[in-house]
């Protein structure tokens, strides 16, 4: 069975310098991959290749087990309707939305009603917009946000945000998701939440592919880890073969003086 | 409000009302491009131009009666938002604001230099007011009474918030809001912003281009110069005021810049002073507009 994501010798370069360098990586049905690295290392810059939000100089993505498609001159809105989500590194909520608005925002790729059912409020629209709403409340409870659907996205405490927005990925019925840093600026109370909630969506079936930098939460969520370190992949095995690593502890730690 | 006439009535303060309406139903065309979508036009009275032309012309050259004329009006000023669009949205930020300005300024000087078809300078004179045949009175001419366009502007301003309040509560609405919020975050989560964005321009375009054919209609006479930039900005100035994205402040709003300078006549020659000093004061105390939804607050 081919891999549901694969990243064929991607490349990116700004210039002379490569952020990614001929990376290979693959994503089985149902897999959780982690990405680590140094910062710098690519990481980003990988997703950003995958989503259409940056264009690769080079290399192929494909996606999709029954007929891959290649990916690489989609643009962002169409990959995501081809069953990719994301979160980012920096949170990026709609600030003036409610937290329940965010999240029927990621319905809009599982919805139809347009102008003239907009205009006309058609039984269709109203329908549509029940389901829709439905939807986002049952994940908002799903990521621990009941009762918050009200709130303003701006006003939700940073932890909750990073909620939010992976609330709005899974709105849209991902078939991968990709998350960037969840962890970061969690607290440890925040992170083994954290732990928890990508441990019920891995038992769900949905396939991960995760950027992090904390190994207490890479680590045992991950099936398999990718490392990267100036856009080149040093590393790929299990979480316990990759730490020991030797290239590993030396990308992060520096070369050995003694 | 909508039988104001017959308690009130006072053809002048009728007819500024009127005109304040028809702003109203600006407001409301711009609010959807530079409050709901974020996109910030500032040559949205090029819309109006067209749609007041396209009745003028299709009147004049056609014979066309003023109500199915409303029909292309709407349409070719819709088209003309779509197809500026099209080129413009590629730039951002300031880029826009300046094509979009261009954009202004090219329809009203083509109107000024087409003089062949659009009698150049002097405009188009001798447009047909709105006939109306009403059961048992026969043809009713609106003429030029205040009450009629009153009744006819505020019929109008009521759609066009009607459908406004659909549109911004649907799924198109929110796509054009989180287009506003983060456009980066919208195309990921699937929106195609592209086409959005060109939807509300289109939309917002048929609206002004409406308003245009109603103002021709009152007017009965059309020149280039009643579509000039200050036109652009007091238009958006009222969406500002009102708060970015609400329905009830671009109409209130309107109503407030366009009747303060009658408001304000007391100050003579300084009324054009009180009413910038009037905005400012409104800016300094409520930043959000006056129905602005600040992203600070809770939801309303």
């Amino acid at each position: 069975m081919p891999p549901l994501l694969e990243v064929r010798r991607l490349t990116q370069r700004f210039g002379g310098v490569f952020a990614l360098d001929e990376v290979t990586l693959s994503v089985q049905q149902g897999e959780t991959v982690g990405l680590i690295g140094p910062n710098g290392a690519g990481k980003t810059t990988l997703f950003n290749c995958v989503t259409g939000v940056q264009r690769p100089t080079q290399g192929e993505v494909w996606f999709g087990r029954e007929a891959p498609e290649p990916l690489v001159g989609l643009a962002a809105h169409q990959i995501a309707q081809r069953g990719i989500a994301r979160t980012f590194q920096n949170i990026r909520v709609f600030a003036a939305m409610s937290a329940l608005e965010n999240v029927v925002i990621g319905t809009y790729t599982r919805t139809h009603t347009g102008l003239v059912g907009a205009s006309f409020l058609t039984s269709e629209a109203r329908r549509e917009e029940r389901w829709a709403a439905d939807r986002a409340l049952g994940l908002l409870e799903f990521v621990g946000l009941a009762g918050r659907s009200d709130a303003m996205a701006s006003a939700l405490p940073f932890g909750l945000q990073r909620r939010l927005e992976i609330a709005r990925a899974l709105a849209s019925d991902p078939a991968l998701l990709l998350l960037d840093e969840p962890a970061a600026g969690l607290n440890p109370v925040e992170k083994q939440q954290l732990v928890q909630l990508i441990g019920r969506l891995k038992a769900r079936g949905l396939t991960i592919l995760i950027i992090e930098h904390d190994m207490q939460v890479v680590m045992p969520i991950s099936d398999r880890v990718a490392v990267l370190d100036y856009g080149r992949k040093i590393a790929e095995g299990s979480p316990r073969a990759v730490q020991d690593d030797p290239k590993v502890i030396e990308a992060y730690l520096g070369v050995p003086t003694t | 409000m909508a039988a104001l006439p017959l308690v009130y009535p006072h053809p002048y303060h009728l007819d500024v009302l009127t005109t304040s309406l028809l702003y109203a139903l600006l407001a409301l065309g711009l609010n959807l491009i530079v409050g709901l979508t974020g996109v910030l036009h500032l040559g949205y009275a090029a819309f109006f131009a067209i749609g007041a032309y396209t009745y003028g012309l299709l009147n004049l050259r056609a014979g066309w009666p003023f109500w199915p004329s409303l029909v292309p009006a709407a349409a070719v000023a819709g088209l003309f938002g779509v197809g500026i669009g099209l080129p413009a949205l590629r730039v951002r930020g300031d880029y826009l604001a300046i094509v979009t300005l261009g954009f202004g300024e090219i329809v009203r000087i083509a109107f000024t230099n087409l003089e062949r078809w659009t009698g150049g300078p002097n405009g188009l004179l001798g447009i047909d007011h709105p006939r109306l045949w009403w059961p048992g009175h026969g043809i009713f001419d609106f003429g030029v009474a205040s009450a009629p366009y009153y009744y006819l502007v505020c019929a109008a301003v009521i759609l066009a918030a009607a459908l406004c309040v659909r549109l911004s509560r649907s799924r198109i609405g929110r796509a054009w809001v989180a287009i506003r919020e983060d456009e980066l975050a919208a195309a990921c989560a699937g929106i195609p912003v592209l086409q959005l964005k060109l939807l509300a321009q289109g939309c917002g375009g048929a609206i002004a281009g409406l308003a245009g054919a109603v103002f021709a209609a009152k007017q009965g006479t059309i020149t280039p110069d009643s579509f000039d930039f200050i036109l652009s900005v007091m238009v958006l100035a009222m969406v500002v005021l009102g708060g970015l994205g609400s329905v009830r402040g671009a109409i209130v709003g309107a109503l407030v810049l366009g009747s303060l300078p009658e408001l304000l006549r007391g100050f003579d020659q300084y009324r054009m002073l009180a009413f910038g000093l009037a905005m400012i004061v409104i800016m300094r105390l409520r930043p959000q507009g006056l129905f602005g939804r600040s992203s600070h607050a809770s939801a309303a």
